[in-house]
């Protein structure tokens, strides 16, 4: 039934999508102009029109002009402060940052750089700007399935952020603003980030003016971590066994570094038996330089494709975090072991698109447009 | 000493609350606009809700500081709850209008308290601005309006306070002020062009502010408002010949023909006559005059203070002139002027005085006949003085000139302040008392000559009036009169036993005439500082604008619009209203463009920045390739094999220089810019 009904605001949605695609195209960097800004009384605006109405039919009924004087210097600030909300408006100029990954369900940032505006360097944008996304979030019922999962994505979607202005004239002494936006985005894949919406009412809140931009930015949206039974298998450099004969080359090249708390799916070896005889915690111990040792990070297929992705992303960044040689193999993903930060960014972005480009394909057919956009 | 240390702690509190939040300042400037308007509208507001709104208002400035908690809001329920109690209360004994502002002083009050969200701020200001909406239906001086324009400017720089983010407070102001002056010429050119209307439809008025005579006169009464100096009436004549010598200048109001014995009042009898007269659409001697062309005419407008009632005032007899009034007028048979709806504001009427022609007998028989109605209820002795009149003299002009002798020579003495005469008022008056004022002589006289058979009432109004110019006379309600009309021959005729008392009376005035007798109209100290030559300068002055104010802007009606159209363009016509209309948006267009097109956008750039941005111009223009935004390395990269090589030289150096002057140290600013000109020049040159 909900779907029936929101299918002509689908519609709707789409054409307006379209339309500001050819009115604001996307890019990192907008300049307010005529184009890209809409303008309307606010809810303040309209009963300032109303009580001036009010005025004049009260004024006409006493016939007292004084009345009458009131109601049209009202209208007169309302006409004015129309231009004066434009003008303050477009003076506006903003440049967004590249997006860092994050995990989904976790917030990211979107950091905007307030610019001088190119027609009016020397003349700042004040007020109060409010900060929403365009339109509701995709129902991500495919991956993390409860309806009620997917409303309260939907009423995240709708928060809006309030961040007052410093004021971003073209002035060497003070430092730019930047402004911090959350993106909140609920299952793992890639992204094309949706319209900003970016609203302001100074000087008077009688109207609010507001845009729609693109930013062009795309993000990575990496899967939650969780715990589940990764298999980790060890494999050495010269190929000659993966069998498990730690204890013997234990003190061979590597030295001993550092105590961490275990965790699960860490080689038994690595246990410092005596801390868990002593006190009955269970620690394991680090060693540095253990080039020539890396794993591979499995899972076994017939677990929940989600499950087992979330399973490996913890896994991921756990081994990193111990400074591991890993690499991945779970079903299509199959990352040659390597280390390091960015090597656990290619990992985690294996596993956010693993299987995503179709699904997010079909998604979008069976939505028509949402807030996100999933792109190869 | 710990407690001082805490209230002088308190006090920094609110002090840094108010620097350092916005919002607390708005709140405060809120705060401080709403205690105003509360000032202003002590007359319509009950003192309970006076009270109510100032401890709101104290209560909410005191908890703008984090030390002191507000009200809950179920305190404030609470007292919501029992204002509504208290105003239906109230609200039969004060009526609808100041039912009305009280209730929304009330609402004001009570939210003040809990003001938390944008909101409700919102809406405070919104029923703060209709408040002072209300405030002009009391006050229409200038004054009035130039405070009320001030609380508005307060109510904007608190929303501007409250929405501006961190905008300093001197900025809010000088943006506001700005904002005003610029709405001003608009709000002008709206209310010189939108059609005045007529009242849509009747509007509750309020019952306390009715001013001025009444309709009923226990002598007495006129005495009362002979204490009050303010303005009755203004009236404007054409030029100065035509206005009437000072003792001919009888405003007539109201004909009192019904006397119960201690009060004149208007008869029952002659409302139900005129009602049916009325109905049989009968024509008035009025409408008779104006149709009769009688002799001289003198046309005359006359600015009316409200009073809330329906009577006017004329130099009698005068005819409406309806055709411009935008309250119509109507006469009645007694030739007194009734206004179509009480008169609620500062009004402007047009009418037309026929010096010439008499006050006849419009109703016959009945008006003699109710004009001889003589009370039984006491006065013994006038009633037996009367028919001793008329049985010595024979015609009634003898008669009436017997009364007004003995008026003249019975030692009668004019005063302010008689004593009471509670029995027999007119027995007491004319035979122990022999002093009193206006409405006790003409009560008297009419007693006594319809005691002696000749028809006669008592006609209340204003006499006199003091020249503010030439063409303009000024009427204060100190010159309200009582006098008596005598039908004789089938005429009314008009005497005043005042003036056989107090001559100078008619032709100098009430204050004169008391100065004569030794008597202060008024005492106060203020007396001494009247009389000086400044203070009456300044006065004059004072009396002047406000006259001005209420002829220009309160008499502004649709007359005064449509002979203003049509002195600016002949007759008017429906196209040409077209044109007007049309002119008249794009004049706003015009203004607009004028406050908003960047006129000297480039010159607050810097120099360099200006030569530089006409170099990338040139450049633009000759390479067909546009800069958009990018900086200006990456375009001077883009552009560089499209130039030759000449001009590319010289572009790089503006750039270049453009870049050291705004990004490095300067050294030697002049020198920079002279070889930065050279430069464009000689890129100019090298692509050409």
């Amino acid at each position: 039934m909900r779907k029936i009904l929101s299918y002509p605001t689908q519609v709707i949605k789409h054409r307006l999508l379209k339309w500001l695609d050819r009115r604001v195209p996307a890019s990192s960097e907008h300049h307010l102009n005529l184009n890209s800004i809409f303008v309307l009384p606010t809810g303040f605006g309209w009963s300032f029109i109303l009580l001036s109405i009010c005025l004049f039919l009260l004024g006409t009924n006493y016939q007292n002009n004084l009345m009458l004087l009131l109601s049209y210097l009202c209208l007169s600030i309302m006409l004015l402060t129309l231009f004066y909300t434009h003008q303050n408006f477009a003076r506006f100029a903003v440049k967004a940052l590249p997006l860092h990954s994050f995990h989904c369900n976790q917030s990211g940032e979107l950091q905007l750089h307030v610019l001088p505006h190119v027609n009016s360097p020397n003349k700042p944008c004040h007020g109060t700007l409010t900060f929403g996304w365009f339109g509701p979030h995709r129902s991500s019922t495919q991956f993390h399935g409860t309806q009620s999962f997917t409303q309260s994505s939907d009423a995240l979607s709708k928060t809006t952020f309030s961040i007052p202005l410093s004021g971003n004239a073209f002035n060497k002494n003070s430092q730019r603003q930047t402004l911090s936006v959350p993106v909140y985005i609920t299952s793992r894949g890639r992204y094309m980030l949706n319209r900003l919406t970016i609203a302001c009412d100074f000087p008077l809140g009688l109207y609010k003016c507001w845009t729609h931009l693109d930013f062009d930015q795309s993000v990575t949206v990496y899967p939650q971590p969780d715990d589940g039974p990764v298999s980790i298998e060890h494999i050495t450099d010269n190929e000659e066994s993966n069998s498990s004969s730690e204890t013997s080359n234990a003190n061979s090249n590597e030295d001993f570094y550092a105590l961490n708390d275990y965790e699960p799916g860490q080689p038994l070896n690595r246990v410092s038996w005596k801390h868990v005889a002593k006190n009955g915690n269970w620690v394991s111990k680090s060693f540095t330089s253990r080039q020539s040792e890396s794993y591979v990070l499995s899972i076994d297929s017939s677990i929940d494709t989600e499950t087992a992705i979330s399973a490996l992303t913890l896994a991921t960044i756990k081994l990193t975090e111990a400074e591991q040689n890993f690499g991945l193999s779970y079903k299509g993903i199959v990352v040659p072991p390597n280390k390091g930060i960015n090597h656990m960014h290619n990992c985690l972005n294996a596993l956010a698109c693993f299987g995503k480009p179709e699904s997010a394909r079909q998604d979008s057919q069976r939505n028509g447009y949402s807030k996100i956009r999933a792109v190869k | 000493m710990t407690r001082n240390i805490n209230a002088g702690l308190a006090k920094f509190n609110i002090y840094n609350t108010f620097v350092n939040q916005p919002r607390a300042m708005a709140l405060l400037l809120l705060c401080l606009s709403f205690s105003s308007i509360l000032f202003t509208l002590t007359a319509p507001l009950m003192t309970w809700v006076l009270v109510l709104g100032s401890c709101a208002v104290m209560a909410r400035i005191v908890g703008l500081s984090s030390t002191h908690s507000l009200p809950t809001l179920r305190t404030v329920n609470l007292l919501a709850i029992l204002a509504v109690f208290a105003l239906t209360w109230f609200g039969f004994s004060i009526g609808l209008l100041d039912s009305m502002i009280n209730l929304l002083a009330v609402a004001c009050s009570l939210k003040v308290m809990v003001v938390d969200k944008k909101r409700d701020f919102n809406l405070l200001i919104c029923t703060c601005l209709f408040l002072i909406g209300c405030g002009f239906i009391s006050s229409l001086s200038v004054f009035a309006w130039f405070g009320y324009t001030v609380i508005l400017a307060f109510l904007l720089i608190s929303t501007a306070m409250y929405h501006g983010a961190g905008i300093s407070l001197k900025k809010n102001i000088k943006f506001v002020s700005i904002l005003i002056l610029q709405a001003a010429p608009i709000a002008l050119l709206f209310f010189l062009l939108i059609p005045q209307l007529p009242p849509l439809w009747q509007m509750p008025t309020s019952k306390s502010t009715e001013t001025g005579l009444s309709d009923k006169v226990t002598p007495g009464d006129i005495a009362s408002l002979a204490t009050s100096s303010e303005l009755a009436f203004s009236a404007t004549f054409e030029s100065d010949d035509v206005i009437p010598a000072p003792a001919y200048r009888y405003w007539r109001a109201m004909t009192l023909e019904h006397f119960d014995g201690k009060t004149w009042s208007i008869s029952d009898k002659r409302k139900q006559a005129e009602q049916q007269l009325a109905i049989m659409n009968k024509p008035t001697p009025l409408s008779a005059l104006e149709s009769s062309n009688a002799g001289t005419v003198i046309p005359y407008e006359i600015i009316v203070e409200p009073t809330q009632q329906t009577w006017l005032f004329a130099l009698a007899p005068s005819t409406p002139d309806n055709s411009t009034n935008s309250i119509y007028v109507s006469g009645l048979f007694d030739y007194t002027l009734r206004a179509n709806t009480p008169i609620s504001s500062k009004k402007a009427f047009y009418l037309r005085y026929f010096p010439n022609a008499p006050i006849s007998n419009s109703i016959g028989n009945f008006e003699t006949q109710l004009n001889l109605d003589v009370s039984t209820n006491g006065n013994e002795k006038t009633r037996a003085w009367g028919v001793q009149l008329a049985q010595q003299y024979g015609s009634a002009q003898e008669i009436v000139m017997a009364v007004m002798t003995e008026f003249k020579n019975g030692g009668f003495r004019y005063t302010l302040s008689p004593n009471a005469m509670p029995t027999d008022p007119i027995d007491q008056f004319l035979f122990e008392e022999r002093s009193g004022f206006c409405a006790h002589y003409a009560g008297a006289m009419v007693y006594t000559l319809r005691s002696a058979g000749v028809p006669a009432r008592m006609v209340t109004g204003y006499q006199g009036g003091s020249s503010l110019n030439e063409r303009v006379l000024q009427i204060r309600q100190y010159d309200a009169h009582a006098w008596v009309e005598a039908l004789i021959d089938g005429v009314w005729l008009r005497y005043d036993p005042t003036s056989m008392v107090a001559p100078s009376r008619l032709t100098f005035g009430l204050e004169q005439a008391l100065e004569e007798l030794g008597e202060s109209r008024n005492t106060n100290i203020l007396d001494g500082l009247e009389k000086s030559a400044f203070f009456a300068a300044v006065q004059t002055w004072f009396q002047q604008l406000d006259y001005s104010w209420s002829k220009w802007v309160l008499g502004f009606d649709n007359a005064a619009q449509t002979s203003m159209l049509e002195d600016l363009l002949g007759t008017i016509t429906p196209e040409k209203m077209r044109a007007v209309f049309l002119s008249a948006l794009g004049l706003i267009g015009l203004i607009l463009a004028f406050y908003f097109l960047p006129i000297s956008k480039r010159e607050s750039l810097p120099y360099s920045y200006r030569i530089m941005l006409k170099a990338v111009k040139l450049v633009e223009l000759h390479t067909g390739i546009k800069r958009e935004h990018k900086t200006l390395s990456d375009y001077r990269y883009d552009v560089s094999p499209v130039l030759n090589s000449e001009a590319a030289v010289a572009f790089d150096q503006v750039c270049e220089l453009f870049e050291r002057e705004n990004y490095a140290i300067p050294d030697t600013e002049k020198h920079t810019e002279l070889v930065m000109k050279e430069a464009l020049n000689t890129l100019k040159k090298a692509i050409k």
